[in-house]
């Protein structure tokens, strides 16, 4: 599904460029768990940014099914990003002056979905993160764990085929951490391709697939066979 | 994105901010009130003169031109200013349909009289149709009059209680005007006015009066045109034909008063008003789309995260460019609209204070929304491109 070769990437910086990324080569396939590991500065989040069609401004090749993405224009790289992928951050990124339910249809209402249709599905989705009822509440009144939930489905409303997520748990408690990786989980076990980005090895042990990142470059990448399962 | 849901969530927004967006709509609302306030205001003064003018005319168009001695301005000059070659002249200009002499000062003169054997003075209607108006005692002068050319005359109250101590008792007394005695049929009251500005006290037969030996000057000449003339051009060129020509122009002068003129300098007056305030107005506009610029700036900085947010759930820029512009447009259209009806309303309250009505047209509410919508695409693009020109990556970090 996922085809990175040769990728690389550099930031302008004054009249010199500073590289990041150094000849990624990376596949994930369909229903894929992946947890991608390392320091901070690393290039983790550079790395995931393009993998989620956030970013398009990078050399080398990259291949979504049969989409050449480094060849799109902006307005169908947007489309792509709309249509395929959701994103979760580590600070939730809601829109504080819309409630629950508008943050979570707003891709569907880029998609073009009539607000019925949205409003149903966005009911659906707040129940399968455990957030029953809560379309009218606002973000602010939520605790974290609660809106990282709320940013989790708007991140699956538009049914996406993977889910990129930035250590979603960097600003949680550990307990409260704990259900939003069980959440992941559960999502991966009905067959939804994640990949995840985090600093913490708990998390990570979670995945199934794991890649380590030192200074731009892919370090190792080998499955997980945890004992502690 | 349906263009509904792009309406709803700028509305929101601009409702999140109320009093920002209504100070900011201030500068539209007061712009376009002093706009179709003018406008309303000059309709209306356009409208009520053209329909002075054609009441005047009837639909057709007519002018009237005087002969003024230099030296007697009114009674007691001898000299008429038109005769027959003069009518001939002017009846052989091709656009004239119509030329009258006539007396002119409009049925009243001044004359002395006397009463019972005092001296009087009064203003004498000639009038050339039955004529019972202001009447409160006997009778008025009838139509059998006119036919027969009988010598009665009305009299005021004053000039009757002068004569004959009581209105009563002048009735079928006399009175002796230009050497020549009249019956005293009717007493009319004092204030009796024609045309409501000119007072008279005595009112006879026009047709009498001037038979006998009174001398009234032919001082004017009435011209009527064929429709669509400019009769104030062709009635100059007449007016300078006579001034050589006329049988008196060694002895006077002959003049008209341009309507057209008084018109056009009326008009022309209103017109630059008109500038002038459009002027004034489009400045405020202009500031009031700079300040519309500014919150859109300000709105858009602030909002950085949300277009992050947006754009990182795949709206295109050119969403977000609508989403910014159409909040600009709302903003201006509805500071358009309130300035458009707040306009109606001070131009009604003015001419309720002035002679004629303000006219609202639907050509000024199309003006009012029109250029609403275009300061709000105007001062809004630059905020608006600015927004969905920000990237991505950028704003998420
Ligand atoms: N927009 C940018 N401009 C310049 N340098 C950047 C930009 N974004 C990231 N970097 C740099 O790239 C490196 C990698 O950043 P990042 O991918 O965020 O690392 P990580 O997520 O692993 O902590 C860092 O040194 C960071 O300073
Ligand atoms: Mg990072």
């Amino acid at each position: 599904m996922i085809n990175l070769t040769s990728v690389n990437k550099s930031y302008r910086q004054g009249n010199g460029d500073y590289q990041v990324l150094y000849d990624i080569n990376l596949k994930v396939k369909s229903g894929e768990f992946v947890a991608v590991m390392g320091p901070s500065g690393s290039g983790k989040s550079t790395l995931i940014d393009i993998i989620g069609f956030l970013d398009q401004d990078f050399e080398g090749s990259y291949i979504f099914n049969e989409t050449v993405v480094s060849d799109l224009n902006r307005r169908d790289h947007a489309k792509l990003r709309n249509r395929s992928v959701g994103f979760v951050f580590q600070n939730f990124k809601l829109i504080n002056n819309q409630n629950v339910g508008e943050n979570v249809g707003l891709p569907l209402l880029y998609a073009g979905v009539k607000r019925h249709d949205i409003h149903v599905r966005v009911n659906k989705v707040l129940d399968q993160v455990g957030l029953t009822d809560s379309y009218y509440k606002m973000p602010k009144n939520l605790s974290g764990g609660q809106q990282q939930r709320v940013a989790i489905a708007r991140a699956i409303v538009a049914k996406p085929s993977f889910l990129v997520a930035d250590e979603p748990t960097g600003a949680l408690d550990s307990a409260t951490s704990k259900e939003i990786i069980k959440l992941f989980k559960d999502l991966n076990q009905n067959g939804t391709t994640i990949i995840l980005v985090t600093h913490d090895e708990k998390v990570a042990s979670q995945a199934r697939r794991l890649v380590k990142i030192l200074d731009g470059r892919i370090q190792s990448d080998e499955e997980i066979t945890n004992e502690d399962l | 994105m349906r263009i509904y849901e792009l309406f709803v969530s700028a509305l929101r927004s601009l409702w999140a901010n109320k009093r920002r967006s209504i100070l900011t709509m201030l500068g539209i609302i007061i712009g376009i009130a002093a706009v179709i306030t003018i406008l309303s205001l000059g309709d209306g003064v356009r409208v009520e003169t053209l329909k002075s003018l054609q009441a005047d005319s009837s639909g057709r168009q007519s002018s009237e031109i005087n002969f003024n001695t230099e030296s007697n301005y009114r009674l007691g000059s001898k000299i008429s200013g038109f005769n027959d070659n003069d009518l001939n002249m002017v009846q052989n200009n091709r656009k004239v349909v119509k030329a009258e002499i006539e007396s002119g000062y409009e049925g009243i003169i001044n004359s002395s009289g006397i009463i019972n054997g005092k001296n009087v003075m009064g203003n004498i209607y000639l009038t050339k149709k039955p004529n019972r108006k202001y009447l409160i005692a006997g009778r008025g002068i009838s139509k059998n009059d006119l036919l027969a050319n009988n010598p009665v005359a009305l009299i005021n109250k004053s000039l009757a209680k002068k004569g004959y101590v009581s209105p009563k008792n002048a009735i079928n007394a006399g009175i002796e005007l230009n050497g020549v005695s009249y019956t005293i049929v009717g007493v009319i009251e004092d204030e009796a006015t024609l045309k409501e500005y000119q007072i008279y006290d005595i009112v006879v037969s026009k047709k009498f009066y001037m038979n006998n030996g009174a001398d009234i000057p032919n001082n004017s000449m009435k011209l009527t045109f064929v429709n669509g003339t400019d009769v104030s051009k062709e009635t100059k060129a007449i007016v300078q034909n006579l001034n050589k020509n006329g049988s008196q122009h060694s002895n006077g002068e002959y003049s008209f008063i341009d309507m057209g003129d008084m018109l056009k300098g009326a008009s022309d007056a209103i017109k630059s008003i008109t500038y002038f305030v459009v002027a004034i107005a489009s400045i405020s506009l202009f500031i009031a789309g700079i300040g519309v610029m500014n919150m859109m700036y300000i709105s858009v900085s602030e909002r950085t995260q949300e277009i992050g947010i947006r754009m990182a759930v795949g709206a295109t820029q050119r969403q977000i460019l609508w989403q910014f512009l159409i909040e600009a447009i709302i903003l201006t259209l509805t500071g358009g609209m309130i300035g458009y009806l707040s306009g109606i309303g001070i131009a009604k309250i003015i001419s309720a204070f002035l002679p004629f009505k303000a006219i609202i047209t639907f050509s000024t509410f199309l003006l009012a929304f029109g250029t609403s919508t275009i300061i709000g695409l105007i001062f809004g693009i630059l905020p608006a491109k600015t927004a969905s020109n920000k990237n991505l990556i950028e704003i998420l970090r």
